[in-house]
C-alpha cells in the first residue's frame, strides 16, 4: 500500500517534469503563434474534469514551483497563478459547466485562460512591488495580443485533446439511462 | 454541486508561501540549483528540435524570395571582399606600430558557447533567451552574446548558478555604447525599439549617418569589447527644425532561431 504511495509521488513528478521541460523549452521555441499555446492550462483543465480538484491543485503545486525554479520571472508568479486558475475553473466547471461536453470545456478553456492572464499580471505586480522592481509583464499591447492568441491557440488544443481522450477513454462519453 | 473544501485549498496555498519564503531566505538554493543543472540538458535538446522545426518552416515560407536574395549577397559578398582587404592592410600595420611604440594588446576576450533553452513570451515586457550555463561558469550581467557569426544578439541581464537570461539587442531594456563606422565616427547609445529594431538617439544634425552604415560596439562600456557588430542603418530620421537626428539600425544577427550564441568573457 505504501509503495503505492510513493510510485504515485514518482508518476506525478515525472509527468510534472515532462510539462514543465515542454512548456519552458519546446513551445517557445516553434515557429509564427504557436509559441502561445499554454499546454500546461489545457493539461490542468483536463485532469481537473477528470479526476478532480485535489490532483489538479497537486500539479498546479509540482508544476507552478518547477517552473518558478527555472524561470527568471518573480519567484512564486507561476505556482499562485495556477493555483488561482485551477480554483476558478473548479468553481466554473461545478457551478455552471456540469456535463462534459466539447462546448464546456471550450468554454471552461477560454475562462480559464482569462483567469490564469489576469491572476499572472496580479501576481507580477505584486511580487515586483515588494521586490521594488518594475513589472514583468504586459497589460496592452504585446499583453492583449498574448492573450488572443492564447484564446484562440488554448481552445484548438483543447478540441485536439477531447477528440483524443474520447479515443482512448469512456470518461468523456455521455451515459444514455435506457427504460 | 461539489462544495471546496477551503482547508485543502489553504494548504496548498500555505505550502506555496512557504516555498516563496524559503526562496527569497535562500534555503532552497541547492535543490534549484540541482533541477537547473539536471533539467539544462533536457531543455537544450527540446529547444533545439523546436528551433529545427522553426528554421524548417521559415526556409518554406523564403524559398519565393531565394533568388534576389542571393543577387543581393552576391554583390555584398564582392563588396565584403574588398573591404577585408583593405582591413588585413590596416590590421598589419597596426600591430607594427604597435610594436614600434611597445603599445600592449588589450587582453583578449574568451568566447563562451552557449545553448539557448528557453524564449521570453510575448505578453512580457522585454523580450529574453535563457541560456544553459550561470555564475559558476563565470557568466555575469553586462557581458556580451554573440552569434556564430559574431554579430551582437544581446546582453546578459540575470544569472542564476547554472543558467542565465539575456537580453535581445532589440528589446527595449538593452543598450549599447555604440559607433557609426562614418567620417564622424558618431558615437552614443543604442537600444532595442518595440522588439524589432535597433534605435541610436541624440545624434547631432550635423553628423552625416547614411543607410548602410556599419554600427559596432565603441569599447566605451567594460565588459563589451570594441568592434562588434551590431547592425546596419536602415533609416536616418531627422526633423528641420530639431537639434538631434536618430538612426533606424536592423540587426544583422537571426534573431528568431537562435540554438546557439556565445558569451564574451574578459
Amino acid at each position: 500500500m505504501k509503495y503505492r504511495h510513493y510510485f504515485k509521488a514518482i508518476v506525478y513528478l515525472a509527468v510534472a517534469a515532462a510539462f514543465v521541460l515542454l512548456a519552458a523549452a519546446f513551445v517557445p521555441g516553434l515557429p509564427g503563434w504557436l509559441p502561445q499555446t499554454d499546454l500546461v492550462l489545457v493539461f490542468l483543465l483536463f485532469v481537473l474534469a477528470l479526476s478532480g480538484l485535489k490532483p489538479a491543485l497537486l500539479f498546479a503545486l509540482l508544476i507552478g514551483y518547477l517552473s518558478d525554479s527555472l524561470s527568471f520571472l518573480p519567484f512564486g508568479l507561476h505556482a499562485f497563478s495556477l493555483l488561482i486558475a485551477v480554483l476558478a475553473s473548479f468553481f466554473l466547471l461545478t457551478s455552471f459547466l456540469t456535463n462534459r461536453s466539447l462546448y464546456s470545456f471550450l468554454a471552461l478553456t477560454v475562462f480559464a485562460t482569462i483567469v490564469l492572464w489576469l491572476s499572472e499580471r496580479l501576481v507580477d505586480l505584486v511580487l515586483s512591488s515588494l521586490a521594488g522592481q518594475d513589472s514583468h509583464l504586459l497589460w496592452l499591447g504585446g499583453g492583449l495580443v498574448s492573450l488572443l492568441a492564447k484564446l484562440v491557440l488554448n481552445s484548438v488544443l483543447v478540441v485536439v485533446s477531447f477528440q483524443l481522450v474520447n479515443f482512448l477513454t469512456h470518461k468523456l462519453k455521455p451515459v444514455f439511462l435506457a427504460r | 454541486m461539489k462544495k471546496v473544501k477551503w482547508k485543502r485549498v489553504g494548504y496548498f496555498g500555505a505550502v506555496i508561501g512557504l516555498l516563496v519564503f524559503f526562496h527569497y531566505l535562500n534555503l532552497l538554493d541547492p535543490l534549484e540549483s540541482r533541477l537547473q543543472r539536471l533539467a539544462n540538458p533536457a531543455l537544450a535538446r527540446l529547444h533545439g528540435f523546436a528551433a529545427g522545426a522553426s528554421r524548417l518552416y521559415s526556409q518554406q515560407t523564403d524559398r519565393r524570395d531565394l533568388q534576389t536574395v542571393v543577387a543581393e549577397l552576391e554583390g555584398q559578398v564582392n563588396r565584403l571582399l574588398e573591404e577585408n582587404a583593405n582591413l588585413k592592410s590596416l590590421e598589419e600595420e597596426n600591430e607594427r606600430l604597435r610594436g614600434f611604440l611597445d603599445f600592449a594588446a588589450p587582453a583578449p576576450y574568451r568566447r563562451l558557447m552557449l545553448n539557448v533553452v528557453g524564449k521570453s513570451d510575448l505578453g512580457q515586457a522585454n523580450q529574453s533567451i535563457t541560456l544553459d550555463r550561470g555564475s559558476q561558469d563565470g557568466l555575469r550581467p553586462g557581458l556580451a552574446i554573440v552569434s556564430q557569426d559574431g554579430i551582437i544578439v544581446g546582453k546578459i541581464t540575470k544569472t542564476k548558478e547554472h543558467s542565465a537570461e539575456a537580453c535581445l539587442v532589440t528589446s527595449n531594456d538593452c543598450q549599447f555604447a555604440a559607433a557609426i563606422q562614418n567620417q564622424d565616427r558618431t558615437v552614443g547609445l543604442v537600444r532595442g525599439d518595440l522588439g524589432l529594431t535597433v534605435k541610436m538617439e541624440l545624434i547631432p544634425q550635423s553628423e552625416q549617418i547614411k543607410s548602410g552604415m556599419t554600427v559596432v560596439s565603441s569599447g566605451l562600456e567594460q565588459s563589451v569589447p570594441r568592434g562588434l557588430v551590431i547592425g546596419r542603418v536602415e533609416e536616418a530620421v531627422r526633423e528641420n527644425n530639431e537639434l538631434w537626428q536618430a538612426a533606424r539600425i536592423a540587426s544583422l544577427a537571426k534573431l528568431d532561431n537562435l540554438s546557439i550564441v556565445a558569451a564574451l568573457v574578459p
